[in-house]
């Protein structure tokens, strides 16, 4: 008698959780999505801008016009923090999955930092010790960088620091592998799939990020999120709701295809997946 | 080609345990070594001393006279087989066999040659274009196998091969592995905490003690001719009998708790003697009068823990045995089979001198 009750009770938990999920994430994206691409009196809601927006065939194309150049730039900003990423990111995860000790740990702390602290407070920061900087949109990177780079060593740390990666690194030095061919047959295949992992963390956080970037960027700097901002503010909302859209566009696809990588299967076989 | 391995006064400090001690041994060419010890006796860093892993902190590794301290694994031609097997996940059943051929650049159909010739000696034939993750314990103990012969290592170090495996299959692989050693014709240094293993597979074999040389010699010798009682009991455990020997016609006879010994190999004075369970029989009639203490059933025998006077012995008995603790029995010792300690235990842990000679 008590199985059947306890399950029924989990069942009930685990519907009231997927409930919680879908009201929360789901639905607001969703009624953001529809608004988007459907007439905004549909929505109950009337708008100032509709007769601009009119002009154009869809909100999309009135969203690209106001602000193609903010998404061309935050494409190429996340690009560039991926790459960034892994110029700095790789060798220090595959340092500190290697070294145990006090400096490793005090470097480990270090580059999570960021994550505990506000976004306003490391925009000043950077402001403060780097002034001149901030034209060219370095500070801008560099805020970028200092929130992609903990998840990015994390997760190609995950895949170098597995139990064994330091012995089979091992094992391939005794068969005669020197240390580029060790690094190219087996600690790069074997890291594969946390490296493309990393890399696509780093671009989602770089997409994403508002706090930092609204703070650092210039009006010839100023990144997408920001000009959702702008929209959300200033437009009406069908334009939020189209910007909005084309900035999941990119960002969904990319976690779905994190969500792909990071299952054990593939980072496990490393090349196999 | 196999070479011959000295090990001179090597030492390596290396934590609080796990260092070694003015380690000296040679391995000949060609011949299988055990290696043996309790865990924590610096077998494991010696090996990684051999394999280049590990760099020791005082005292030279040669190959055939030439010195390899400064010579890095991967140009040592030392294979490894790791305990854990550490085969490369990404790689096939092939690509692991062939990885020391690949880096060496060795032409592809000597490697394809190769390859076919270990998966046929190893029974991997069906299984080369497998991953490590698809296939079982001791097919994958037979890769990492070889992996490490592949190149024809002048050298081949195999980390406890057989203690990942279940009993019934260790036993077979065991076979498989004795085999493979053969037909290679390599130096084999194998280590290895069971005693067991260390005797029936090696040509020689080295018990380390806390990073030194306990004894290094041919496994009869460490079986029959222990130095030490460490050593003794280290392959088999007996009852330790302190007696005082003399001289008796062409003899010499000692007196003990079990009865009046007339020992072959031993010369008058004080002797200590171990005697294991081997050396004792349960006699119906007559022997030395004992008192059980407690009795246990292991399936093919009994083991019978017996008191006499202040000793206390093992004798195992048949099976279908029907006795109780506190029965008396008498046991009958052959004094052929009592291990007999040198008197110069003083000089013992040094171990070096008396094991070249033993």
């Amino acid at each position: 008698m008590r199985v059947p009750s306890s399950g029924r009770l989990r069942f009930a938990v685990a519907a009231g959780l997927l409930v919680v999920l879908l009201a929360v994430v789901a639905a607001p994206l969703a009624v953001v999505v529809a608004g988007s691409v459907l007439d905004p009196r549909f929505l109950g809601l009337t708008s100032e801008s509709w007769e601009t927006g009119s002009r154009h065939a869809t909100w999309f194309s009135y969203v690209l016009s106001l602000y193609g150049r903010h998404l061309a730039r935050s494409a190429v900003l996340a690009l560039l923090v991926v790459a960034l990423a892994f110029v700095v990111g790789a060798p220090a995860a595959y340092g500190l999955s290697r070294r145990k000790d006090a400096f490793a740990r005090a470097m480990a702390v270090l580059l999570d930092a960021p994550l505990a602290v506000p976004g306003l407070a490391m925009a000043i920061g950077l402001l403060l010790a780097y002034p001149r900087a901030r034209s060219s949109g370095a500070t801008l990177a560099a805020g970028h960088l200092l929130y992609a780079l903990p998840f990015f060593v994390r997760a190609a740390g995950n895949a170098l620091s597995g139990a064994d990666a330091a012995e089979l690194e091992e094992a391939a030095a005794v068969s005669g592998a020197g240390r580029w061919q060790r690094f190219r047959r087996v600690v790069l295949p074997l890291a594969r799939p946390g490296l493309l992992a990393g890399a696509l963390m780093a671009f989602t956080i770089s997409w994403g990020e508002f706090n930092v970037s609204f703070l650092l960027a210039t009006p010839t700097t100023s990144t997408f999120p920001s000009a959702l901002y702008l929209t959300y503010t200033t437009n009406s909302f069908p334009v939020a709701a189209a910007a909005t859209t084309l900035f999941l566009a990119a960002a969904v696809p990319a976690l779905a295809l994190l969500q792909s990588i990071a299952s054990p299967e593939a980072a496990r076989f490393g090349e196999a997946a | 080609m196999s070479a011959r391995v000295e090990v001179r006064n090597l030492g390596l400090a290396y934590g609080v345990r796990s260092a070694l001690r003015d380690v000296s041994l040679t391995l000949e060419p060609g011949t299988t070594t055990t290696l043996v010890g309790a865990s924590g006796s610096g077998k494991t860093s010696l090996l990684r001393c051999l394999a280049g892993l590990l760099r020791p902190a005082t005292g030279r590794i040669l190959f055939d006279g030439r010195d390899v301290g400064s010579i890095p694994a991967e140009r040592r031609g030392v294979g490894v087989v790791f305990q854990s097997y550490a085969l490369f996940p990404h790689l096939t059943v092939a690509d692991n066999l062939a990885f020391g051929l690949d880096v060496r650049k060795i032409e592809r159909t000597a490697r394809a040659r190769r390859v076919a010739e270990l998966a046929e000696e190893l029974g991997l034939e069906g299984l080369l274009q497998r991953r490590p993750g698809e296939i079982s314990g001791g097919e994958r103990q037979r890769v990492a196998l070889g992996r490490a012969l592949a190149y024809r290592p002048v050298l081949l170090l195999l980390d406890e091969p057989l203690a990942a495996l279940d009993p019934n299959l260790a036993d077979s692989v065991r076979e498989a592995l004795a085999r493979a050693i053969d037909a290679e014709r390599t130096t084999v240094l194998l280590v290895t905490h069971d005693r067991a293993d260390a005797l029936r597979l090696g040509d020689r074999v080295v018990l380390l003690r806390e990073g030194r040389v306990e004894q290094h010699g041919s496994p009869r010798d460490l079986y029959r001719e222990p130095n030490t009682e460490y050593a003794a009991n280290f392959f088999g455990s007996g009852a330790l009998l302190e007696v005082e020997a003399r001289a008796e016609g062409s003899g010499v006879v000692a007196e003990t708790p079990l009865g009046r010994l007339v020992l072959p190999r031993a010369r008058p004075g004080r002797l200590r003697l171990v005697v294991r369970p081997e050396a004792l029989a349960l006699c119906p009639a007559g022997g030395t009068p004992v008192s059980i203490r407690g009795v246990s059933y292991e399936g093919d025998r009994t083991r019978i823990l017996f008191a006499a006077g202040e000793t206390e012995a093992v004798v195992y008995g048949p099976a279908d045995l029907e006795v109780k603790t506190g029965d008396r029995l008498g046991v009958l010792v052959d004094p052929r089979l009592v291990v007999v300690l040198p008197e110069a235990l003083a000089s013992d842990s040094a171990g070096l001198v008396r094991s070249q000679s033993a």
